[in-house]
């Protein structure tokens, strides 16, 4: 039992930083993205490669890549880094051009082109077998038995979630945060106070992908595997739903809601029936529950559970003498 | 003798190349039929339904249901226009009316045709399994028709495409129906003051893009063979490459899109390996989107002289 | 008596529409300056090519000695050259006290490495804006709200707010467009109170009004537009007895 909670667990934490990345760009700085997904699953192939041994020379049906066997700092860095660029590079183009309904369009067609090509370039990714034997952190230098070392690697990610939640609050509350979501709000002002949404909107663009890289990386170091199968845009969907049913704009909100994903959904509905033949129906029933949760969401509170914080002004107020109505300047001189 | 071979590849360049114009142009119509719908719907409803590639699926697998009962060709397809019909009509009434209502914003109807979408599919996946279920049709043989090779499930298909897009346009440019559209998808406020039923002629623009959309599915279905539960679904991105290329809401333009994408799709076929054609298809979504993300048509929607 | 934006020579075409038409003004520092003219003369499209939202076919716009013609509006922002909206652009969900504080920052200082490596400076740096803020929202009325989302105050309120970030942000000069438009005269008050504050803080004024009432109240000198260029400058009172100021108006009252 103890173990099943951990796994539940381990992917609540794990999609909680998604959803968080997923935050940066859409409750912060208004981007419909989809493509959050997509850079999940890079950040996690470029983990698993930077990580990987070279190929055994006794099993020519297994096909790594670059064979460095980095440890997993650098192989997670290596995954920010990499969906850093890749969102660096896709948002300077579709930032300046394209907004809403366009934006979702490409973002959209952009997962499920990956997984599709994705699927195609065997050499590079063992195909839609996927990569796996992915080595663990530090599991062959702690000899721990496989529970044990369960409970550490919660551990492990429960530490990055507490890491970015606070690097991310942090910068909420600063000047760019707020600049951020003045820009969500009404572009068109910020732009007349002298900020440009353009970079800001880059910034937060970068900030998520690095963030959701990241998070690819701890997927892909718990499974020890990853396959296309796992690169649906319906996947995303379930991010998406996090953030609305969690709260929108709100990093606490991402965790919440992918904690109520993840656990109460995904398991409560676990005893449901499955049809004899179809394999596929509980996984069915449990996303059609989760569907109608967030459109219940959707309806009723749009902007979920946990509402997005403002800056709250206690201090006390002196009372401040208005200053007194100037004259009439009719000859252009001031009279005070 | 060299001269003599590269003449001989010379000759199978420009058969493949002809051939592949034509897998082109039936890949065309397929797309047509439903990109056609797509932009249709969101010339008047400006609301864009991720959903629209479920309705794909829907309609086939009406037809599927139907091939079950009777292996009657004409009511597979009516079977195939009343589900995608009716689930279009459902998604209009039942999701995205109550949400305008509200007045929702557009980012979040769209996600209320996401997470339809999604219902969707995952229904089809319980009620009929994830494995390819396959479409039983007559046999077909390929035939020669000027340069290009085709069966005659590509001819019915291409000459049912031209039938369906010219009823279209019958009813655009000549019925009342058609001309209360134009007049709200150029400008809403102004038809619903001069007194057009603006939610009947919503509510009918669905009922249409459902309905052509179920028979695109149906075609689609046929022509692969078989239909999953997230066929329509991977098909979106051909969608939204035409209808972007064409222009967003508008049909006309669309349908030369679909033109242009099928014919890049299939002649790309001849030079990349074959599962690289929607990958064709995203890079010129994305070459439309940075480049004139408003359609290569730079006029008004409707290219009417009146 | 310095020039503090000169523009000269501006002309904009909207398809086949010459909205402006070789247009110069100069303005100068310190002044509150009008501008003034019928429907469709052109006014609302010298401030959007002023302040940047409009790139201009030709002409030359200089402030405070750069030349900003044809640059990104937040660009133009930065230099210190603010404007208002015909309608009330607030940011809605965003509280009053967050809006000020948005206006107030000084447009380097936004930046995800500042946030993260200097927090403390920046903290600082906030609770000074908030209490310039607190003093600002005082004079206009607005400090009870300070705690309410920005899109919840009334019209008259949410014009107020746009005052007020004004003031809190320090600019050298605003462009005004068409401030009383739609307001009622208690409102219209409070506005022309609220203009003469931005003078009294060194903030020039070149305010674009239908309500010459308010134009002759405030302004030393206003120039005239009609078809998209300017037909004369001066005060109100050699602009009154100006036949050509007359036409084109074609007798309306002022």
């Amino acid at each position: 039992m103890t173990d099943y909670l951990v796994t539940i667990a381990t992917f609540a934490v794990i999609y909680g930083i998604t959803a968080m990345a997923l935050n940066v760009r859409w409750g912060w700085a208004g981007e419909f993205d989809f493509f959050v997904y997509g850079l999940l699953a890079v950040g996690g192939y470029t983990y698993a490669v930077m990580v990987l041994p070279p190929a055994p020379k006794n099993d020519p049906g297994l096909i790594y890549m670059l064979g460095l066997k980095a440890p997993a700092i650098v192989g997670a860095l290596a995954a920010m880094g990499v969906t850093g660029v890749i969102s660096l590079v896709v948002g300077a183009i579709a930032l300046r051009n394209l907004r809403q309904v366009f934006f979702g369009i490409m973002t959209f067609s952009s997962v499920l082109i990956m997984t599709a090509v994705v699927g195609q370039e065997v050499d590079l990714f063992n195909g839609y077998n996927g990569v796996f034997n992915v080595p663990q952190p530090f599991h062959s230098s702690l000899h721990l038995n496989s529970e044990a070392y369960s409970f550490f690697f919660l551990g492990i990610c429960i530490v990055v979630l507490i890491v970015v939640y606070f690097v991310l609050e942090r910068i909420f509350w600063s000047p760019y945060g707020l600049v951020l979501r003045a820009i969500r709000e009404d572009e068109v002002a910020a732009a007349a106070f002298g900020f440009s949404p353009y970079t800001s909107r880059l910034k937060a663009y970068v900030a998520g992908g690095m963030i959701a890289g990241l998070s690819g990386a701890l997927l892909v170091s718990y499974l020890t595997a990853f396959n296309t199968d796992a690169w649906s845009p319906i996947e995303t969907v379930l991010i998406f739903a996090a953030i609305i049913i969690g709260g929108t704009g709100n990093s606490r909100g991402a965790i919440l809601g992918s904690f109520i994903i993840f656990g109460v959904i995904l398991e409560g509905t676990r005893f449901l029936p499955a049809l004899p033949g179809n394999p596929d129906a509980p996984s069915a029933f449990r996303a059609i529950a989760i569907a109608l949760v967030t459109l219940a969401f959707l309806r009723w509170r749009p902007q979920g559970i946990l509402p997005e914080r403002h800056y709250q002004d206690r201090s006390e107020t002196v009372s401040l003498p208005r200053i007194p109505a100037l004259q009439h300047r009719g000859d252009g001189n001031l009279e005070g | 003798m060299a001269a003599l071979r590269a003449c001989n590849h010379g000759v199978l360049f420009v058969t493949v190349f002809w051939d592949s114009v034509g897998f082109g142009l039936v890949t065309a119509s397929i797309i047509a039929l439903a990109s056609v719908a797509f932009s249709l719907q969101f010339s008047v409803t400006t609301t864009p339904n991720f959903a629209h590639g479920d309705l794909l699926t829907a309609g086939a697998y009406g037809a599927l249901a139907a091939q079950f009962a009777t292996h009657n060709l004409a009511i597979e397809i009516l079977a195939s226009l009343c589900v995608g019909g009716a689930v279009a009509s459902i998604l209009n009434s039942a999701l995205v009316q109550p949400f305008l209502r509200l007045g929702s914003r557009r980012i979040t109807i769209f996600l209320v045709t996401v997470c339809f979408g999604w219902i969707l599919q995952n229904l089809l996946l319980i009620i009929y399994g994830g494995q390819p279920n396959v479409f039983v049709l007559p046999t077909f043989q390929l035939e020669q028709v000027g340069p290009f090779l085709w069966t005659t499930l590509d001819m019915a298909i291409m000459g049912t495409t031209v039938v369906v897009l010219l009823l279209l346009h019958v009813m655009l440019r000549y019925t009342k129906f058609g001309k209360a559209l134009r007049a709200v998808s150029d400008n809403p406020e102004l038809a619903r003051v001069t007194g057009i039923p603006y939610p009947r002629v919503v509510r009918l623009t669905w009922l249409i893009d459902g309905m052509l959309a179920g028979f695109a599915g149906f075609v689609l279905a046929a022509y692969i063979g078989s239909v999953t539960p997230t066929t329509g679904f991977s098909f979106l991105v051909v969608i939204f490459a035409a209808s972007v290329i064409g222009g967003l809401g508008r049909p006309y333009g669309t349908a030369v899109g679909a033109l242009i994408i099928g014919l890049a799709m299939e002649i790309s076929a001849s030079y990349l390996p074959a599962e690289y054609k929607t990958a064709v298809a995203f890079v010129l979504l994305i070459l439309a989107l940075l480049v004139r993300p408003r359609g290569i048509f730079n006029t008004e929607i409707w290219n009417f002289a009146d | 008596m310095t020039a503090i934006l000169e523009i000269n020579g501006l002309s904009k075409h909207f398809g086949g529409v010459q909205a402006v038409s070789d247009f110069s003004l100069s303005v100068e520092k310190g002044s509150i300056t009008g501008l003034i003219g019928p429907n469709g003369a052109g006014k609302s499209t010298v401030i959007e090519l002023v302040s940047g939202f409009q790139k201009p076919d030709t002409g030359a716009i200089v402030f405070a000695g750069r030349k900003i013609q044809g640059r990104e509006p937040h660009r133009i922002g930065q230099l210190g050259l603010l404007r208002t909206f015909q309608l009330a652009r607030e940011w809605p969900k965003l509280t009053v006290m967050e809006n000020m504080l948005v206006a107030a920052l000084d447009q380097r200082r936004p930046t995800i490495w500042r946030a993260l490596a200097t927090p403390g400076r920046l903290r600082e740096a906030q609770e000074a804006d908030r209490g310039r803020a607190q003093a600002i929202l005082a004079d206009f009325d607005l400090l009870a709200l300070r705690n309410d989302l920005a899109g919840t105050l009334s019209g008259g309120q949410k014009r107020l707010l746009e005052f007020a970030r004004l003031v809190i942000a320090k600019p050298a000069m605003v462009l005004l467009d068409e401030p009383l438009a739609g307001v009622n005269p208690v409102l219209g008050a409070r506005i022309q109170e609220s203009i003469e504050i931005l003078a009294s803080r060194d903030i020039t004024v070149l305010l674009v009004e239908h309500n010459l009432r308010l134009i002759e109240a405030l302004c030393s000198s206003v120039a005239v537009m009609a078809l998209g260029t300017r037909i004369a400058f001066g005060n109100m009172a050699e602009l009154r007895s100006d036949t050509k100021v007359v036409d084109a108006y074609l007798g309306t009252s002022a």
